[in-house]
C-alpha cells in the first residue's frame, strides 16, 4: 500500500512540473514579426519534454519491481538535467534583468530545484521499498 | 588497459555515451533571450 501512496506523490509531482512549465514556458511562442503566428522554440521545448517522459515513463517504469531501477535511473538523469537547466536559465534571466543581490535568492529557481530534488527523494523512496520487500 | 574498461557491461558505456552527448547537444543548443 506503501508503494501505491509513494507512486501517487511522484505521479502528481510529475504532472504538476508538467502542467507549470507547459503554462509558464510554452515552447509555441508569438512571432512578434507575424502577429498571430507561433514558432517552435527548441530551448523551450526540453522543459516539456523531460516532465513529459517523467509522467509517462518513470511512473510506468516505477509501476514493477523489475524496472523500477530504470525509472530510478531515468528519474534521477531528469532530476540534474532539471537542476542545471533551471540554475542556467536563472542566472541567464538575473544577469539580463540586473536583479539586486539582496532578491536573487528569492528571484531565483532554487524553489523549484527545490522540488525537483523532492521528487528525485520520492522516487529513490520508493525504489528502496520496492528492493527490500 | 582494456579489462578495467570491460569491468562495467556494453549498456553502461553505451548508455554514458549517449546521456553524455546528450547533455552536451542539449547544452549548446539552449539559448535563453530576454
Amino acid at each position: 500500500m506503501k508503494k501505491n501512496t509513494l507512486l501517487i506523490a511522484l505521479f502528481l509531482l510529475a504532472v504538476s512540473g508538467l502542467m507549470l512549465h507547459y503554462r509558464i514556458h510554452n515552447f509555441m511562442i508569438a512571432d512578434t514579426l507575424h502577429p498571430g503566428n507561433f514558432i517552435f522554440d527548441g530551448t523551450r521545448f526540453p522543459a516539456t519534454l523531460f516532465p513529459l517522459i517523467d509522467v509517462v515513463l518513470v511512473t510506468a517504469l516505477f509501476m514493477s519491481r523489475k524496472t523500477a531501477v530504470y525509472g530510478y535511473l531515468l528519474n534521477g538523469l531528469i532530476v540534474i538535467y532539471g537542476t542545471i537547466f533551471m540554475a542556467h536559465f536563472s542566472i541567464s534571466e538575473m544577469t539580463a534583468k540586473s536583479v539586486p543581490v539582496s532578491s536573487m535568492l528569492l528571484k531565483s529557481t532554487l524553489a523549484d530545484i527545490g522540488i525537483a530534488w523532492g521528487d528525485f527523494f520520492v522516487g529513490k523512496a520508493l525504489y528502496d521499498l520496492y528492493m527490500r520487500g | 588497459m582494456l579489462k578495467y574498461f570491460m569491468r562495467y557491461n556494453p549498456g553502461w558505456w553505451i548508455l554514458h555515451v549517449v546521456v553524455i552527448g546528450l547533455t552536451f547537444y542539449l547544452g549548446h543548443m539552449m539559448t535563453f533571450k530576454f
